[in-house]
């Protein structure tokens, strides 16, 4: 969309503009700009956050598979046709993961929220909520919450930050999913007020519960844990924090240092808190499902390490071909040799260079897909806590780096071509145009 | 299953149909002015879109020109709009010391003359509005940082403002407290809490320009809708 603006404001890193839409949008610095000038922008010419960064959260696996996932786009021109066929859906998952995350990266610009969601498992996060329900600041509120990494979750909606914490925890460990035991989550949320608007209750805490509710019916990792929901008054949550306290337990046991699994684990406690607030136990069934399913997949990674052989096979036949060609050019060179005729050999000695360059391309190739081949094989065989061996990594960011840096110069090589093109049919428009006055000037002086 | 762009570039060279054409050209208008902007490095105005006409002309032709064995087409384009827009400024630089066509040139600067003096007349006025915006504690910034992210209400919030302003009770209590009264607000113009509160910034900036007579800004507020 293209839209107006009026410039209002120039900062030192931005300048404003009051939009068409009857918004102000930061946006890009550049040339010329004055005051009270109308200008045309476009959504990439925001500025939507006060870093510009994005901010990735890959582990380990989720790398190597977005990384293998690059290498077989770029692979695709040589063999024709991509080489992962009917990938895992657990490295799909893993790789719609941190897509999600990375999807979002408008970092808030500013701390105006309007709720408070505290999560606490063992790891306790603190989440400040803006109108719209989006996460606009995340803090750790003790060590444990501190060894994860949250930083990202910023800018997404409050029930997504919930669902990738508790999701994090569990990879992190601190809530063990393959047993059977209940693992406590408690959501707490309260609506922070600003003084002039005591005439109007927000509603929002209420409609952040259920948001988290609905999230729950169809989140496999909030489904493997049981959910404790309860509103809380902005008091309670202000004295939580400052006593470092659990503000959803607070009012229900005058313990310290009680955490959410101790105080639940209490069947008292537990009857307290259901008589005014909700409590969603972790699906067992599905979780049942999920495992077996799970194990189901391990054997099926067969069937990827055959798309994979033949996309060695086809890689393998294209390479013979090209040894073969390079075989032929080398022959036909020799033979100009003897025939003496300079021409001729320049004109083979050019062939073969490029059916050398060509012969080792593809050996290349060829090279690379086995490569692709055994790293796969290593994370569908391998199980969660393995990781990759160092040198298995470092020779797949090689084999990346080439690739890109080969389609970057072949890119480049076309930009020239083209420009070339351009200048030349420009060069011949204007002969015309300057054929075509001469004429006219010609007509007028002979009348 | 879509087409890629690629595809439908070429299916318009087989057999043009103005219908796609027009369609292709208008979702990648943004495409277009982003690439003659950062050729430039300076924002095109709306009185001087000279040069998004020829990056749409440009567009065009790399249509007709485009060959399937190139990169992604977006690349081609993009660097037959820069090579037109480069021509056209050598064109102007040249044009400029010619001075072919007296009457051409004197309307061109009188057009400039124009602009420059609307320009000049809101900058006094923006200033303007900065300065009253000081006593409810809002700045630009402040006003661009509480812009809500989603497109939606945001006409409403100039509707708001103008019928708010024509309340005495509102007005009284807006310069008394020096914030906006919300509830009275919604009540007197019929949008609803969630709008007032989320656009509060912008309706008291459209407050002040209407009560100010900032006329000009009012004027760039109702004919950019």
């Amino acid at each position: 969309m293209i839209n107006k603006g009026l410039l209002v404001k120039l900062n030192k890193n931005d300048a404003i503009v009051m939009s068409d839409h009857g918004r102000f949008e930061r946006i890009i610095l550049r040339d010329n700009m004055q005051i009270g000038m109308r200008i045309q922008f476009t959504d990439d010419d925001l500025i939507k956050s006060t870093h510009n960064r994005k901010e990735f959260v890959m582990n380990a696996k989720t790398k190597i598979i977005s990384a293998v996932a690059v290498m077989a786009i770029v692979a695709v021109g040589a063999f024709g046709y991509p080489l992962i066929n009917q990938p895992n859906e657990k490295a799909i998952a893993q790789v719609d993961q941190a897509l999600e995350v990375a999807d979002v990266i408008e970092v808030a610009e500013t701390m105006n929220f309007s709720a408070i969601v505290t999560v606490d498992i063992n790891p306790s996060f603190k989440l400040s909520v803006d109108e719209d329900d989006k996460v606009v600041d995340i803090k750790a509120m003790n060590d444990d919450a501190k060894t994860i990494k949250v930083d990202d979750l910023v800018g997404i909606s409050v029930e997504n930050a919930v669902e990738l914490i508790v999701l994090r925890s569990n990879v992190a460990g601190f809530i063990d999913s393959t047993d059977l035991d209940d693992d406590f989550v408690l959501i707490s949320v309260a609506n922070v007020n600003e003084e002039d608007d005591d005439e109007v209750e927000s509603e929002q805490a209420e409609k952040i519960l259920e948001a988290i509710k609905e999230k729950a019916k169809e989140s496999n990792t909030l489904k493997d844990v049981t959910l404790a929901m309860t509103k809380v008054d902005e008091e309670t949550m202000n004295e939580a924090e400052k006593n470092s306290l659990i503000a959803g337990i607070m009012n229900f046991t005058d313990s310290q240092n009680m955490t959410v699994k101790e105080f639940f684990e209490d069947e008292d406690n537990l009857n307290k808190f259901l008589a005014s607030n909700d409590v969603i136990p972790q699906d067992i069934e599905n979780k049942i499902k999920l495992m077996s399913e799970y194990l189901d997949d391990l054997d099926d990674s067969t069937m990827n390490k055959e798309t994979l052989d033949q996309a060695f096979r086809a890689s393998k036949d294209t390479f013979f071909e090209a040894k073969e060609q390079f075989q032929q050019a080398n022959d036909d060179y020799k033979a100009a040799l003897e025939s003496g005729d300079q021409a001729t050999i320049d004109e083979a000695k050019e062939n073969l260079d490029a059916a050398e360059a060509y012969k080792d391309q593809m050996e290349q190739a060829k090279d690379d897909v086995e490569s692709i081949k055994e790293v796969l094989k290593s994370i569908y065989e391998g199980d969660d806590s393995s990781e990759m061996k160092d040198q298995e990594k470092d020779e797949l960011d090689k084999i990346i780096k080439r690739n890109l840096k080969e389609q970057e110069k072949l890119e480049a090589e076309e930009q020239r071509r083209i420009e070339k093109q351009i200048k030349e049919e420009l060069k011949r428009e204007e002969e015309q145009k300057k054929l075509e006055e001469q004429e006219k000037k010609d007509e007028e002086n002979n009348v | 299953m879509p087409l890629t762009l690629e595809k439908q570039i070429i299916q318009l060279q087989n057999q043009d149909d103005a219908k796609t054409r027009n369609e292709i050209i208008k979702a990648y208008e943004p495409f277009i002015l982003n690439t003659i902007v950062q050729l430039k490095n300076a924002y095109i105005q709306i009185e001087n879109d000279e040069e998004f006409s020829i990056g749409l002309l440009a567009f065009n032709e790399a249509i007709d020109k485009y060959d399937e064995a190139r990169s992604s087409f977006l690349t081609f384009a993009k660097v037959v709009i820069e090579s037109r827009i480069k021509n056209y400024w050598e064109k102007e630089s040249r044009h400029s010391a010619d001075s072919l066509d007296a009457n051409q040139n004197a309307k061109e600067e009188l057009m400039a003359i124009d602009n420059l003096e609307k320009t000049m007349i809101l900058r006094q006025e923006i200033h303007q509005l900065e300065t009253k915006l000081e006593i409810f504690g809002l700045d630009f910034n402040k006003l661009a940082d509480a812009s809500p992210k989603h497109r939606d209400s945001k006409k409403n919030a100039i509707d708001v403002g103008i019928i708010a302003s024509k309340h005495d009770d509102i007005i009284q209590k807006l310069y008394l407290k020096r914030k906006l009264p919300i509830l009275l607000v919604s009540q007197k113009t019929g949008a609803s809490i969630k709008v007032v509160k989320t656009n509060k910034f912008f309706i008291i900036a459209v407050i002040v320009s209407i009560k100010e007579n900032l006329t000009s800004i009012m004027e760039w507020f109702m004919n950019e809708n």
